[in-house]
């Protein structure tokens, strides 16, 4: 236990060092005035701006930056701090517990596709996971905006949107989000269940004696999940990407909403 | 008799680096090994894993570069020459691997598998190759007819004979056994084993012969040199092995072989202990915590081979005669 | 009629592989006595280890028990509905197989893949369970069990491993311990050590033991009786000695003549001339006709069957009918 607690420590140290670096660096990239330059002059290297100024600038605005102030709007002057405050942390919501939602269904289902040792998995199984991974996502995510509109329509009125604040608000977002990292860590989920189950020592595991499920969970799960926690970086970047898409149909006050100028 | 093979102290070690430590392990697989191969005779390679008697046929074959050491064929260190030449000289030196599943290509016929290594040497006229794959099919056994089937039709028998054919097919003078029967049942062994022998006397090539069964060894060997943990503990003639195991690993070998007896001692005296790993061999000589007869000097000092009597050598210090007197215990 | 533990009556079990069937099992019959060790004899393909299998229950389809009867304890294995069954495996007859490199899960430390036999079949706590397993770690010999304890596999030897197996299997005190090649995989001064182990739980425990083997030498040294099995039939059954004094089944004789002897050397080896017949294509004559120096006219037309022919010696073959 110990082990992991330091494992990770030491992976988050050194991801937030990065972080900041990465930061820093951007800063630097966007403070350097649009119009700089270096001449070649007598064999010297010659900038247009000085560039210590330059660094002193970054300097200062990175370190507003830490103080989290994140200045204020070109337009009218209002301080920029909402904007993690109150939108970030909505996208954050969103994020986090569709792929919560994501892992939890897509286990389940992948335990539920996978073959279970058996010879012959059934097909149909197979096809309803892979058909979400195959749709594009803007598909599924009209498919579902179509569902609500339906639904309304019938006057049943869960799914709320333009806005946020209520759990009908996050409904549809969360649904539409999940869908599709569910399909894939249940494939993965259902592919690594059945490489295990192919192994010698599930045999032993049977010939001790062991009942199906306990099979399941301490014998297959324990060699399944390394490899569904090990997609879950790839699973993350999709659904970032997704993110921009379900906030804009679905009228969700997040923070790519925000960047591209839609609130 | 010409000497077709000589191995002057090859050495291997392979280097293993684990992922969080900055100082470099090494396997040392082979570690100062030294014999000789003479014109149409077998020399069996007995011990267990770990031992090296596999990285040794790999060393010989020229697949991996040794670390140290020397290895002729006929007189030319195989080392030192150019890679062309190496190429030349490959079709004096053959192998037979164990597996005979995975040795041959599942995609080619025999025919294919057969005519490849005539055509790389140039043995024959390429007319003559399916006239020659027909000759060497029929001196291992294996019906002409068949020479358009592919690998998997064949039983596990069959196809280390198809293994051996390829493996006569350049003419080579010398073929590297590397435990060719341990895959198979003893009835298929005993054809396999007989085969060998055939051809040995027809064709006379020599073998190394690699394998952990005694019985098997005995069967095919002129001498046996016996290894453990990278190094030749004993060697001699078969008989001299055989009737007269001196080295404390040879007897102990002897012993743990299961007799054909039901009326036989069960309760011998078993070995105990575990082979040591080959990246942290023991300090001095190699088997000396296993041994029952280990004294004080063989924590500190590694024994070298030394000969007790004709072609029999040993290392041990138990036999050490270089500058005491011959201490022999029973 | 003496009280067998065991007894295993006409067991058929075949695999149905694309057209053809596969009679890896096809009528055998033998017994098995308290405190006795049984040896199954035979080469690749005479269903030596599908015999064990069937025994346990661990036939997965394509394979299927087709028809006979597996007796232990007044019950028959075969009419058993699973979850009695599970109540038996790992309990009543436990196995040991024949890979301890793959055999083990790779993810789970050794001590709890141990305790894990004990938990299923004991209401045990945790505590007493895992008491229990460092004890069976300390009689298979591990050194330093009570810290080996929650080491993973990948940190033993293959001989260790084995030695893990052989802690699990023994972990209910099981009536019947199955041996599927235990020490095929190993190397010979380490199958001397687990022969020998295996011998000393044995008599500890008083248990019954079936080996598998393909070693004539290790049945000489740990079997009582030995069946020897071909192309999926029990070819001869007999007490060791007499197997060894007095070889009756041409088989059995053409394969003690084809070992080499490490005490002489013969000029040229004995070898039983043929092949094995094609085990989806099995004759209805002697199945071991085709290669049998002594074979008959009736042999190549019909199949003997296993007949006693000296007390406790029985034998499948013409020459003796």
């Amino acid at each position: 236990m110990i082990r992991i607690i330091k494992l990770v420590s030491k992976k988050v140290l050194s991801s937030s060092f990065m972080f900041l670096i990465f930061i820093y660096i951007t800063v630097l990239l966007c403070t350097i005035p649009s119009n700089f330059t270096l001449d070649f002059e007598n064999g010297r290297l010659i900038p247009s701006h000085v560039g210590t100024l330059i660094i002193k600038d970054t300097n200062e605005k990175f370190l507003s930056l830490i103080r989290f102030d994140l200045g204020r709007t070109g337009t009218d002057g209002r301080p920029l701090n909402y904007l993690v405050t109150d939108i970030m942390k909505n996208s954050i919501f969103l994020l986090s517990s569709g792929l919560v939602l994501a892992i939890f269904l897509g286990i389940l289902k992948g335990i539920f596709d996978s073959k279970g040792g058996r010879e012959r998995g059934s097909n149909l199984k197979v096809l309803s996971t892979i058909i979400p991974i195959s749709l594009p996502d803007i598909l599924i995510i009209a498919l579902l905006q179509r569902l609500a509109v339906f639904l309304n329509n019938h006057g049943i009125e869960i799914f709320r949107v333009g806005g946020g604040g209520t759990i009908n608000h996050l409904l549809l977002p969360l649904v539409a989000l999940s869908i599709l990292p569910a399909s894939y860590i249940g494939r993965i989920t259902s592919m690594s269940m059945d490489d295990c189950y192919k192994q010698d020592f599930i045999n032993i595991a049977i010939g001790k004696g062991c009942s199906n499920s306990r099979i399941l969970w301490n014998h297959v799960m324990r060699n399944a999940l390394p490899m569904i926690i090990g997609s879950l970086p790839t699973i993350t970047t999709i659904v970032i990407s997704n993110l921009l898409i379900v906030e804009r149909v679905f009228g969700y006050p997040g923070l790519t909403n925000a960047l591209v100028g839609f609130l | 008799m010409n000497k077709i093979i000589e191995v002057k102290d090859l050495v291997k070690y392979f280097e293993i680096s684990p992922a969080h430590s900055i100082n470099k392990n090494y396997v040392k697989a082979v570690d100062g090994v030294s014999f000789d191969i003479f014109e149409g005779e077998t020399l069996g390679l007995v011990g267990e894993s770990g031992c090296g008697k596999s990285t040794i046929g790999r060393l010989i074959l020229g697949l991996t570069k040794p670390t140290s050491g020397e290895i002729f064929l006929e007189g030319r260190n195989i080392n030192s020459i150019s890679k062309k030449e190496l190429r030349k000289i490959r079709k004096d030196i053959q192998v037979v691997f164990q597996n005979p599943y995975s040795a041959l290509d599942p995609k080619m016929t025999i025919e294919d598998i057969l005519s490849e290594p005539l055509s790389i040497h140039k043995i024959v006229y390429k007319y003559d190759y399916s006239k020659e794959v027909k000759r060497l099919l029929e001196l291992v056994g294996i019906s002409s007819k068949d020479a358009k089937k592919f690998p998997h039709e064949f039983s596990g028998g069959q196809r280390q004979r198809i293994c051996i054919a390829r493996a006569i097919a350049t003419r080579p003078k010398f073929i590297i056994c590397d435990e060719p029967v341990s895959a198979l049942d003893v009835s298929v062994q005993s054809q396999i084993l007989n085969l060998l022998d055939d051809l040995q006397k027809e064709l006379n090539v020599s073998y190394l012969f690699i394998a952990h069964s005694l019985n098997v060894i005995r069967h095919v060997s002129n001498r046996v040199a016996v290894m453990y943990l990278g190094k030749i503990v004993e060697m001699g003639t078969t008989e001299e092995i055989y009737n007269n195991p001196l080295h404390p690993y040879t007897k102990a070998l002897f012993l743990s072989a299961p007799v054909l007896n039901p009326w036989s001692n069960k309760d011998r005296e078993i070995l105990s202990g575990e082979i040591p790993s080959p990246i942290f061999p023991p300090k001095g000589c190699s088997f000396h915590p296993r041994c029952k007869y280990a004294t004080g000097i063989c924590s500190e000092k590694k024994p070298f081979l030394q000969t007790i009597d004709g072609s029999h050598k040993i290392s041990c210090h138990l036999y050490d005669i270089s500058d005491k007197t011959k201490e022999v215990l029973t | 009629m003496m009280d067998r533990l065991l007894e295993v009556k006409d067991l058929k079990t075949y695999f149905m592989i694309g057209k053809g069937t596969i009679k890896a099992v096809d009528g055998v019959t033998f017994s098995l006595d308290r405190n006795e060790t049984l040896a199954i004899v035979g080469e690749s393909g005479s269903g030596k280890s599908v015999s064990a299998l069937s025994i346990m229950g661990l036939i997965k389809p394509p394979g299927k028990i087709v028809s006979g009867e597996i007796w232990f304890n007044g019950r028959n294995l075969l009419d058993m509905p699973e979850k009695d069954m599970r109540k038996i495996r790992g309990n009543r007859i436990s196995m040991v197989y024949q890979e301890p490199m793959t055999s083990l899960n790779p993810a789970i430390p050794v001590g709890e893949q141990i305790r894990e036999a004990i938990v299923i079949h004991t209401s045990a706590s945790k505590m007493a369970s895992k008491e229990r397993a460092i004890q069976l770690m300390k009689d298979v010999n591990i050194p330093e069990a009570r810290i080996r304890y929650k080491d993973l596999p990948g940190k033993f030897s293959g001989g260790m491993r084995q030695r893990i197996m052989i802690a699990m299997a023994l972990a209910c005190y099981p009536d019947i311990l199955i041996a599927d090649e235990p020490t095929t995989a190993l190397d010979v001064t380490i199958q001397a050590q687990i022969m020998k182990l295996l011998r000393t739980m044995k008599k500890g425990l008083n248990m019954s033991m079936i080996l598998i083997t393909h070693d004539l030498g290790i049945v000489a040294e740990n079997a009582d009786r030995v069946i020897v099995m071909y192309c999926g039939k029990v070819m001869e059954e007999a007490k060791v000695e007499d197997l060894f004094r007095n070889p009756k089944h041409p088989y059995t004789v053409g394969l003690m003549k084809s070992i080499p002897s490490i005490d002489t050397k013969v000029a040229k080896l004995y070898s039983i001339p043929g092949y094995i017949p094609h085990p989806s294509q099995f004759p209805r004559r002697c199945r071991f006709s085709n290669r049998c120096s002594k074979a008959k006219d009736i042999c190549s037309s019909k199949q003997p069957d296993l007949i006693e022919v000296k007390e406790g010696h029985k034998v499948r073959c013409w020459l003796y009918m």
